[in-house]
């Protein structure tokens, strides 16, 4: 169950804590990284592989909803588990909204801990693996030339060649040409493998006359 | 009143009867000038008519060999031609004198004696007519009482003149603290110079109880009446003064456990009648009359000592002035308006006899307001808890003053329950009041008094045939006459006033029952006003309480993650050992620090329960010499989470070697606290963030602590408005934290403000007075 490669960083201003949480997550196999504050974890790299951040909510300086927003403003994903010394509802909302994995209860036991953990790194590794794909897709729109692009809107809008052709004033036959052109480029199969990859990558579909 | 006809051989042509007050002493000492008062007034009060010739034998102060002679030869023919019928022989040397004197100068009378102890220097032959009244001399209680008052005290040092009297005195003192194990290292100084004894007082050690028995004549032969020399010693004195009598109050002794002359006079004078009644006076066992702890608010206060360290049931007189003395003066102007009326009348009315009951009954009226107004102001300036004790000496000197032999006040309410006697007094040589004795069982007189109506009867078939139940209980009790009023308060029935008689029946005329109701409005007043004010206690506790928790409440969230923070690791530290035995991957280093850290969080979480025990707790206040530093920590330690939390620093700027004060550590924790959770809430928007407490010693040498903020201050006009209760800025707040705080600072004997610093923010200030300055 254990991804021994996974690691996981750490941040509570209370170094007995930060000890002994750190204690248990090593005991179950993990590589720990520990930080008494969220300024210390920002300026750290983080290393390559699935990961996941125990932060605590009630640290001076910066507080764990403060370091949560930081943190989804880089790109890469992140998977926070929250540990807070009261159950405060609405701050415990709050972090679940912004995407925390969970929100766990000061005292916990290491089992809850390290559940939540577990979730985490998985969701960590999901979202890493989705991250990669859709990183992959832009990569290959990237190599599409303008007229390419605007054929990929509009067959992924669900046009027909004909009113592609109408609509970009060009021959049906050389619509074809560039939809055969992009599908290479992309990697798609099919159609439906394509609006896929469109919708991932963000590509709107411009809207239908 | 009722008093027997006197034998008509011993009595003067208008029937009065002789009596010679021989006084050992001086008539200007304050004892002498209290016995004789207490004599004539009880005279008065019982409407007798005596002739009174008075000697004062100026045994202390006289100093010539032959001076007895001549005081013989002259007595012996003052008194050739006047028959006497009893001699009150007062003080040990007025005493030994009427022994030795009574055959040869006057008339084989019998003798009544007062201000003497059983100890002391006079030996009494069987069959002699004499009985008096024994005084007790407590030295060793007083003694008890200073080192309760001075716990640090380490050495004792009694001082006395050389006067024959005060010689007496000291070996008094020096018997009874034989008898006691008290292990203090005691000295004397005896018979000395009094300026020798003042340079003595004024280098003694502050730790120091000084017990001062009489000097009315020094080393070097001056004379002094007991209040001179106080005045010259007090002031000198480095170290609190203890005295015997309570003479000495309000004249530089802090107090102790008191002889009260008037007292003695008062039982004087009771034995005396008894005598002119025709007792024989060898047939009258000596009666003792106990003394009272009484001691000087004033003394107490200017030696640091404290109230609650005073033994119970001790009376505190010359409290700093309050309103009511006003109304005492008011009482005793009309009392004295009333005696010059009295007066006049007794000047215009002078041969006639029957005018001459006139005169009697205004005299003893003016003594019967003299004591209400006495007993009314005397209740007013008593503090709630020493009400009750009040009440009881008032009861006594009421019942005593209407010569019965029984009284009591009950509490009392309209419904059935709560029926409560909460005190008796019972003429000495009456069987008391069992303890067992139920008051249901007197249901009719129960039953008018819950209706608001008064009941007496002069004898016990006077009783109604409905009340058969309550004429057996009076019969069992031996009452044979008797009366109750209902007292009321605020329109409220709270309790009854009641009198018996045992010894005699009784009639009770309207004009008696009317005073009778007069004195039971002062009790009513006084009972309420006790009540009032012990549910103002409880509610000053319950709002101290509040007060507390509040803070609590502010305070709950960040206590709770402190608390978090170890259980947390110990919990982690835990199941991470578990696993790794589980496992058998444990090695001994690993463990063994494993549990070294859960040992360490254990003992944080400890300190963190502790510190909050300390503010939750719901107690009597308790006065302990304290460092006000160390108070300060508390506080800061318990906050600083909290402060850190809202991005706020709390620093501080001790003073070390601060002498300690005397106080509550939570109360003044709590005090603290406040402030600085004000201070805090004051810095939320504030640019610099810190708040600093500080201690000092100010010029005065009390103890100060400084709470200084740099939030927006505090508005001109709001400046003493803030101390008082319900006045808030906060929106969640009581309004009651600085009232308190307040209220918590001046029962320490602080004060408390608040200014603006020129700098921004405010800057809230309290002090304490030193508690080792003196006292330890």
């Amino acid at each position: 169950m254990s991804k021994p490669s996974a690691t996981v960083y750490v941040v509570d201003d209370d170094a007995s804590v930060l000890k002994s949480v750190g204690r248990v997550l090593r005991s179950a196999g993990f590589g720990v990284e520990t930080f008494p504050s969220g300024q210390a974890f920002l300026a750290h790299p983080l290393a390559p592989g699935p990961s996941c951040v125990v932060l605590d909510v009630r640290m001076p300086g910066f507080t764990g909803l403060e370091l949560q927003a930081a943190l989804s403003a880089r790109k890469e994903p992140v998977a926070i588990v929250f540990i807070s010394g009261a159950a405060d509802v609405p701050v415990s909302v709050r972090a679940m909204k912004a995407g925390a994995v969970d929100f766990l209860t000061k005292p916990h036991t290491a089992e809850d801990l390290l559940d939540a953990v577990h979730r985490a790194i998985a969701r960590n590794t999901s979202d890493q693996a989705a991250h990669e794909r859709s990183a992959a897709i832009s990569r290959r729109l990237q190599t599409l030339t303008p007229r390419e692009a605007e054929v990929l809107a509009q067959v992924v809008s669900g046009r027909l060649n004909k009113q592609i052709a109408g609509t970009l004033g060009i021959s049906e036959k050389t619509v074809k040409v560039h939809r055969a052109r992009v599908m290479a480029k992309m990697r798609a199969d099919s159609v439906a493998e394509l609006v896929r990859m469109a919708q991932m990558a963000g590509v709107a579909a411009p809207l239908p006359r | 009143m009722a008093v027997g006809a006197p034998p008509a051989a011993l009595a003067d042509s208008a029937g009065r009867q002789n009596v010679l007050l021989l006084y050992g002493e001086s008539r200007v000492l304050p004892a002498v000038l209290d016995l004789d008062e207490a004599i004539r007034t009880r005279f008065a009060q019982a409407g007798v008519e005596a002739r009174f010739f008075t000697e004062y034998l100026d045994r202390s102060w006289a100093s010539d060999p032959h001076y007895l002679g001549h005081l013989r030869a002259f007595l012996r023919s003052k008194y050739r031609e006047h028959d006497l019928n009893v001699i009150v022989a007062l003080g040990p040397l007025g005493l030994r004198f009427a022994l030795d004197s009574r055959s040869d100068l006057f008339h084989r009378a019998p003798i009544v004696f007062a201000a003497v102890t059983p100890a002391g220097a006079v030996r009494l032959e069987p069959g002699t007519p004499v009985t008096g009244v024994w005084m007790t001399t407590d030295a060793a209680l007083t003694v008890a009482a200073a080192r309760q008052l001075q716990p640090g005290a380490r050495r004792l040092v009694v001082v006395g003149g050389a006067a024959p009297q005060d010689r007496i005195f000291t070996e008094d003192i020096r018997r009874d603290l034989a008898r006691s194990q008290d292990t203090l290292e005691t000295s004397y100084l005896e018979g000395l110079p009094l300026e020798a004894v003042r340079e003595a007082l004024a280098s003694l050690p502050p730790d120091t109880i000084v017990l001062l028995g009489s000097i009315l004549r020094d080393g070097n032969g001056r004379t002094y009446s007991g209040r001179e020399s106080l005045r010259i010693l007090a002031p000198a004195s480095r170290a609190p003064l203890y005295g015997l009598s309570e003479t000495g109050i309000g004249h530089g002794i802090v107090g102790g456990r008191l002889i009260n002359f008037r007292d003695q006079g008062v039982h004087t004078a009771d034995l005396v009648l008894r005598v002119l009644r025709g007792e024989p006076a060898q047939r009258i066992a000596p009666v003792s009359s106990p003394n009272t702890f009484v001691f000087d608010a004033q003394e107490i206060a200017r030696w640091g000592l404290a109230e609650r360290d005073l033994p119970a049931g001790s009376v505190v007189l010359n409290r700093a002035p309050t309103i009511w003395t006003a109304y005492r003066w008011r009482l005793l102007a009309a009392a004295a308006v009333i005696a010059a009326e009295g007066a006049l009348i007794v000047a215009l009315l002078a041969h006639r006899r029957r005018r001459r009951r006139a005169e009697a009954a205004l005299t003893e009226r003016l003594a019967f307001e003299t004591l209400v107004s006495d007993l009314s102001s005397t209740l007013v300036e008593l503090r709630a808890p020493e009400l009750a004790i009040g009440i009881a000496h008032g009861l006594r000197r009421v019942a005593e003053h209407l010569r019965v032999e029984r009284g009591s006040i009950i509490e009392l309410t309209p419904l059935d329950e709560d029926t409560r006697i909460t005190h008796v007094w019972t003429a000495p040589g009456v069987p008391p009041l069992p303890s067992s004795v139920d008051p249901r069982q007197f249901a009719w007189v129960l039953g008018r008094l819950r209706s608001g109506e008064r009941y007496c009867f002069s004898r016990l078939d006077e009783l109604p045939a409905e009340a058969n139940g309550d004429r057996e209980a009076f019969a069992r009790l031996g009452v044979r006459s008797g009366v109750g009023v209902p007292l009321a308060a605020g329109g409220r029935l709270i309790g009854a006033f009641t009198l018996a008689t045992i010894r005699r029946e009784q009639a009770w005329p309207t004009e008696l029952l009317s005073r009778i109701e007069f004195v039971g409005g002062v009790f009513a007043t006084a009972m309420s006003r006790r009540r009032d004010e012990m549910e103002l206690q409880a509610l000053r506790r319950d709002l101290t309480h509040v007060g507390r928790v509040t803070s609590m409440g502010e305070l709950a969230a960040s206590i709770a993650h402190e608390l978090n923070q170890p259980l947390t690791a110990i919990l982690s530290n835990a199941q991470v050992a578990y696993r790794l035995i589980e496992r058998g991957e444990a090695d001994a280093p690993e463990l063994k620090e494993i549990l070294a850290d859960i040992v360490a969080d254990d003992r944080r979480a400890g300190d963190v329960i502790r510190r909050l025990r300390a503010f939750v707790k719901k107690d009597e206040t308790l006065r302990l010499p304290l460092d006000i530093n160390a108070v300060v920590q508390d506080v800061v330690a318990l906050v600083r989470g909290d402060a850190t939390v809202r991005n706020l620093s709390v620093a501080t700027g001790l003073t070390f070697a601060l002498p300690p004060v005397l106080g509550d550590r939570v109360q003044l924790q709590q005090v603290i606290l406040n402030l600085v959770m004000n201070g805090l809430d004051a810095m939320r928007e504030a640019a610099d963030r810190a708040l600093l407490i500080s201690t000092e010693v100010d010029v005065g040498g009390a103890v100060c602590v400084v709470v200084s903020d740099h939030g927006s201050g505090i508005p001109e006009g709001d400046l003493r408005r803030i101390f008082e209760p319900f006045h808030t800025t906060k929106p969640q707040g009581m309004g009651m934290g600085l009232a308190i705080a307040r209220s918590l600072v001046e029962s320490h004997g602080g004060r408390l403000w608040a200014e603006n610093r020129k700098e921004g923010g405010a800057r809230f200030t309290f002090t304490l007075p030193p508690a080792g300055a003196e006292a330890a």
